[in-house]
């Protein structure tokens, strides 16, 4: 990230962001996981609270079952004609208790003993082999809890009248039962754990019925297919997460192999070729396919961007070529022009790498009196043809100047006076080699050329204006038509550069 | 106890004008349920007896009440306490039964004094099947004069299987328990009860009036005697009804009538008793 020059917008990178997005949506399914996690606890929590009270209610109507069916098969026995029978006549009781009363269906898996009571509260006669109830009714009808060594059980004890409007107490009848068996077997339990049930236990007193639900104590049952649920959602919920991370894990190769590497790579090409004024390559991917198309249209108009930008380019570079073709150089002789001269002197004088030099003026004799008599025609065929063996006279690097009208120059780097003579001579002996005739001119085309020899050490002007005077002098002589600078020359005006 | 017997009589008593439940204490001191129809004082009153372990509510004693009453007759239909106080259910045949035919007929001998302590007249017996037998063996033990006379519907003896030889055998070994005061209820076939459990003495009283016994017994009494028999009683023993006939006292045959007298047949029973009932 860092900040656009243009002004405050800040700019991000593709991979920056993508990795930032993944971040966020794990963050945010970690968020709501932990939300969904809380969530089921408190809802664990709530049914917990709910089945606790469910369980209460299930043990307290349990109880109340049991004591409406210890009623019930109380209500029956009372009215059963035979238990009035054993009470008018105890002779036949054990018997018809062992044998009548166990098949009476009065007797459950819970109640294991039941027993007749005379008037006064005895016993009509004990159960030797099941010592359940005692051989003394306490105090009244009504439950007990009969908790010792050797019994843990209930009893229960209700009256029995010879008479159906129960003017006549015949006696009573007991039941031994166990509470808690009873209690899990009078009904189904969902919320509360038969198996748990256990009760405070109040020696050998009288109960009140109503009220002993609040004594049996119990567990909850596990609520499994709660527990269940809880466990496939959570199951299902870190399926959900685990494919949710593998889509973002996909979902940020997919991104940084086909966003943000090509980006990355389009940018770091585009800054390449802002630095290196390269070309944008046609790029050879070593996977070789499966690109963005919208990338890939990118790079395509880039790249033809950058074609038409480099056609652009090229057009212009050959245009300004051409147009300093044009500013540099004489249309009539193809030689460079006065400006090409005075630009290559400021050059030369603003940084002059060579040694020794020769600075050579050439200028063409009667010129203005052949341009006169034989026209400008001849004049520019001259022009033309001087320059034309100039330059075949020249070594390959040595550029001829035409300064103006028939005067021309060039500058020999790094030579000295022998190489400035042989330069010189094989001027002269071209020049000397053409014949004008045809073209109407009757007369040999002299040549006056000055020579100064130069260094480092003087300026250039300097040594164009002693090339100026030796020029000068070899015109004024008809012999001495190359006149290398001396400074005995000095009597002639100086000419400057540019 | 006895003060408060004596008090649920004197309820019943009280009572007995408007209602139809008559508590009396009997001779072994247990209070008996019956139920009592006021009928016109110048007809008969009518005591019927139920039958082996059965109650005044059941149908038939039921029905011939109704048809009695509604002929006017006062009606007077008990139940045998058979040792047990206020006895409303029909006795099982498991139950240790420690009833004799004696006490039967001292209940009996104790309702008819109530009923003529009402002052109803002449007392005509009406039994259904072994209640039948039971008047009858009351008859024969007891004289009344003001027991007029008898019908028994359906009269038969408490049955054993095997006839008279098995009678007779068990009979044996219920006198030799007896004799050596071997009180211990045996279990055995009686009557309609697969296992039939009584003390020996019991069920020794109620085995001594072996049809044989009840032939003798009818023809030996001198009050009238009216015998009414379903035609289609399966319960009875072959030529049980000729043999009826041949003690010279008058049988009446319902024709398609089983034991019970039931069903479409209630109303020949009833049209029977009322006739016969006319003195």
């Amino acid at each position: 990230m860092r900040w656009g020059a243009a002004g405050m917008s800040r700019t991000y990178k593709v991979a920056h962001l993508s990795t930032l997005f993944i971040l966020v949506v794990a963050a945010l399914m970690l968020v709501l996981g932990i939300q969904m996690y809380l969530e089921m606890q408190g809802i664990r929590a709530e049914l917990g609270r709910s089945q606790a009270a469910s369980a209460r209610r299930e043990v307290t109507e349990a109880v109340a079952s049991v004591d409406q069916d210890i009623r019930r098969r109380a209500s029956r026995l009372a009215h059963w004609d035979e238990a009035r029978q054993q009470l008018a006549d105890r002779q036949y009781y054990m018997l018809w208790r062992d044998v009548r009363l166990r098949a009476s269906g009065l007797m459950t898996s819970s109640i294991d003993s039941i027993g007749l009571y005379d008037r006064a509260g005895r016993i009509l006669a004990p159960d030797k082999r099941h010592d359940a109830l005692p051989a003394k009714m306490p105090d009244g009808p009504g439950y007990y809890d009969r908790h010792s060594t050797d019994h843990d059980d209930l009893l229960f004890f209700f009256p029995i009248y010879a008479d159906p409007d129960q003017h006549i107490l015949m006696g009573y009848g007991g039941f031994s039962f166990d509470l808690l068996d009873a209690v899990r077997h009078i009904r189904q339990f969902s919320f509360a754990d038969p198996a748990s049930f256990s009760l405070d236990r109040l020696n050998n007193s009288r109960i009140d019925m109503t009220k002993l639900a609040g004594r049996l104590h119990f567990k909850l049952r596990p609520q499994r297919n709660f527990d269940q649920f809880l466990l496939v959602l959570q199951q299902g919920f870190a399926r959900l997460a685990s494919f949710a991370l593998v889509i973002l894990l996909l979902g940020a190769f997919l991104v940084h192999r086909f966003l943000v590497q090509p980006l990355r790579r389009i940018s770091d090409e585009l800054k390449g070729l802002h630095e290196t004024h390269s070309f944008i390559p046609q790029w050879a991917d070593p996977a070789g396919f499966f690109h963005l198309e919208e990338l890939e249209n990118v790079r395509r108009s880039l790249h033809e961007y950058q074609s038409r930008v480099t056609t652009l380019k090229q057009d212009l570079e050959r245009t300004n070529n051409l147009l300093f073709e044009q500013a540099h150089h004489d249309a009539l002789s193809g030689a460079y022009n006065r400006r090409a001269f005075d630009s290559d002197c400021q050059r030369l004088t603003k940084d002059w790498p060579f040694g020794q030099y020769a600075l050579l003026l050439f200028d063409c004799d009667r010129f203005k009196a052949i341009n006169d008599n034989y026209g400008h025609a001849v004049g520019d065929l001259v022009i033309s043809t001087l320059a034309a063996c100039l330059q075949q006279a020249l070594r390959a690097d040595d550029r001829l100047y035409r300064l103006g009208g028939d005067e021309f120059a060039t500058l020999l780097l790094d030579t000295d006076r022998e190489q400035a003579q042989a330069v010189v001579e094989r001027c002269l002996e071209q020049v000397g080699k053409e014949d004008l005739t045809q073209h109407g001119l009757r007369e040999p085309i002299v040549l006056s050329i000055g020579v100064a020899l130069a260094d480092p050490d003087i300026s250039f002007n300097e040594a164009l204006r002693h090339a100026d005077i030796a020029m000068y002098r070899a015109k004024q002589s008809d012999e001495r038509k190359v006149v290398f600078y001396d400074s005995e020359l000095e009597t002639t005006p100086q000419r400057k550069c540019g | 106890m006895i003060r408060q017997w004596l008090f649920l009589v004197g309820i019943a008593l009280a009572t007995s004008a408007s209602g139809r439940e008559i508590i009396l204490e009997m001779p072994n001191h247990l209070a008996a349920r019956a139920e009592y129809l006021a009928g016109a004082a110048d007809k008969p009153a009518v005591l019927i007896l139920h039958g082996f372990l059965q109650t005044h509510d059941f149908h038939t004693v039921h029905s011939m009440a109704e048809g009695l009453s509604d002929a006017g007759y006062t009606v007077l239909a008990p139940t045998l306490t058979l040792g047990i106080p206020y006895r409303e259910q029909s006795m099982a045949c498991e139950a240790i039964h420690g009833h004799s035919l004696q006490d039967d007929e001292a209940e009996i001998g104790s309702w008819l004094t109530w009923l003529e302590a009402k002052r109803h007249g002449p007392i005509i017996l009406v039994g259904h099947s072994t209640g039948s037998m039971e008047l009858l063996a009351y008859l024969s033990h007891h004289r009344d004069p003001r027991i007029v006379k008898l019908i028994g519907a359906s009269i038969i003896e408490a049955t054993l299987n095997g006839g008279e030889p098995a009678r007779t055998r068990l009979a044996t070994d219920l006198e030799r328990r007896i004799k050596a005061h071997d009180g211990t209820p045996v279990t055995h076939q009686f009557s309609y009860c697969g296992r039939y459990t009584s003390t020996p003495a019991g069920l020794l009283s109620y085995l001594r009036w072996s049809p044989e016994r009840i032939l003798e017994a009818a023809r030996a009494l001198r009050v009238p005697v009216t015998f009414i028999m379903g035609g289609s009683d399966d319960r009875l023993p072959s030529g049980w009804t000729e043999r009826l006939m041949q003690t010279g006292k008058k049988v009446r045959i319902i024709g398609g009538a089983g034991h019970f007298l039931d069903g479409e047949h209630e109303f020949e029973l009833q049209d029977a008793l009322t006739e016969e009932a006319r003195l």
